[in-house]
């Protein structure tokens, strides 16, 4: 389990110490890199650690919790509220806090909160990961090296290494020359959107080849392509008329 | 003292809900879980005590429209023992008394509130001074806050205070006393009671 890095912003010193030992001692996979006083400290420590969640309580002297919102364009860390007032509960899911925890702090909530967070974080991992693989797209493209999301975290592959692309719902396989196959959590439009422009056709609603990677077109009503790892992929009988468009622009 | 007032009942026990669900409360039960889980077993121990003894107070004054001044200085002591734990880096002022008649008598669930007000502000300063007296002549009791702090707190209310102002109202309304309040400029706020 990837460990979560974590700041305590209290101005109760007995309740930040607690807080950081339930989460030492009874939480796994939980640090707490940094703890802070006041709304001002806690800004500063949060710049210094990059944490992945702050805990934040409300009623503090001179600047309540929501006032740290303010201190930063873009909230790149998880929040989890701890309070003694409810009121402020709702308060709290109005903003961009994920959860909020009533003092005192019930284990059992804390650990849930924890999770909450932990699920948030690997989502936003995820999409975070793909506004690379576009980045990478739209602003390197002579290097033709693009990043993927997987299972295992990000992933650097050349486009020309690519042979086709096979869509099933959600997901999409990347098959490339090495003979691996490469799973992602996106769907084929999405890439069929990002490589079209790299010599790459969709020939079937389930199915992108990389025309470069094309070895022969077998004709028929659609038809089918071999490709250059020897698989063989379908070509829709409403596509047939594009495709051939397409590799006469080759 | 006679009360069959609806209102006025209502009115006291909602101070008492009040009081029992605060963030006060519920800041020192959570020090005292941090107490235990840091292995703190004396400072534990200490705020349980004290703990025990603010609520018993809260819980019996809880069926009583009037105090006893005598317990509602115990009271707002332990309250303030309490928070010195809580905040040990400031100092809870000692309540200065002056003539006070142990039978007088005042609202329950008055007093604290403004003082609890005061106290919350004045952690929210640095230099600012903090003192609190009460004192009595004849059946009229005087809390006095002097709190030095900037103009923009004075007059700073909150729920608690709110319900204090609408129990001081309603027993007058009742004919049982007569009261004044002031947000003070140099003193921060004065409280008088006269019972009747």
């Amino acid at each position: 389990m990837p460990m979560l890095t974590a700041i305590i912003i209290d101005d109760e010193l007995k309740s930040r110490e607690g807080l950081e030992a339930m989460l030492h001692n009874l939480i796994e996979g939980v640090s707490v890199v940094a703890m802070a006083d006041s709304v001002t400290s806690g800004v500063k420590a949060i710049a210094k650690n990059k944490p992945d969640i702050v805990f934040l309580d409300v009623e503090m002297p001179r600047r309540d919790g929501f006032e740290l919102f303010d201190a930063f364009d873009k909230i790149d860390f998880e929040v989890v509220f701890t309070t003694a007032h409810e009121q402020y509960a709702s308060k709290a899911f109005r903003t961009t806090a994920i959860d909020y925890l009533l003092k005192p702090i019930d284990i059992d909530l804390l650990k849930e909160a924890i999770e909450r967070a932990r699920e948030k974080r690997d989502k936003d991992k995820v999409n975070k990961n793909f506004e690379v693989f576009v980045n990478n797209l739209q602003t390197n493209k002579s290097n033709q090296q693009i990043a993927i999301s997987s299972s295992d975290g990000l992933l650097f592959i050349k486009i020309d290494n690519i042979v086709y692309l096979r869509g099933d719902g959600a997901y999409t396989y990347f098959f490339l020359k090495t003979g691996e196959r490469i799973t992602t959590s996106k769907n084929l439009k999405e890439y069929e959107d990002l490589l079209s422009e790299y010599d790459f056709f969709r020939v079937h609603k389930s199915s992108l080849i990389h025309l470069h990677e094309m070895k022969k077109y077998v004709r028929g009503e659609g038809g089918y392509v071999v490709m250059s790892n020897g698989d063989s992929v379908d070509v829709s009988k409403r596509r047939k008329e594009n495709f051939l468009a397409a590799l006469s622009k080759l | 003292m006679p009360n069959d007032n609806p209102h006025i009942t209502n009115s006291l026990l909602n101070s008492f809900k009040a009081f029992v669900g605060s963030h006060f409360l519920l800041n020192i039960i959570n020090g005292i879980q941090s107490d235990v889980i840091l292995k703190a077993h004396k400072s534990a121990f200490d705020t349980l005590q004290l703990f025990n003894r603010v609520y018993k107070l809260a819980l019996k004054q809880s069926n009583e429209q009037f105090t006893r001044l005598e317990e509602t200085l115990t009271f707002l002591t332990v309250y303030g023992a309490l928070e010195q734990i809580r905040f040990p880096n400031r100092k809870f002022p000692t309540i200065k008394i002056d003539g006070i008649n142990p039978e007088n008598s005042i609202p329950t669930f008055v007093l604290q509130p403004f003082v609890e007000n005061a106290w919350l502000l004045f952690l929210e300063t640095k230099l600012h001074s903090f003192n609190i007296s009460i004192s009595t002549k004849d059946n009229t009791c005087s809390l006095l806050i002097d709190l030095k702090t900037n103009a923009q707190t004075h007059g700073k209310t909150n729920a608690k205070i709110e319900l204090a102002f609408l129990r001081l109202e309603l027993l007058q309304d009742a004919g049982l006393l007569t009261y004044s309040a002031n947000w003070q400029k140099k003193s921060f706020f004065s409280l008088t009671i006269q019972t009747l």
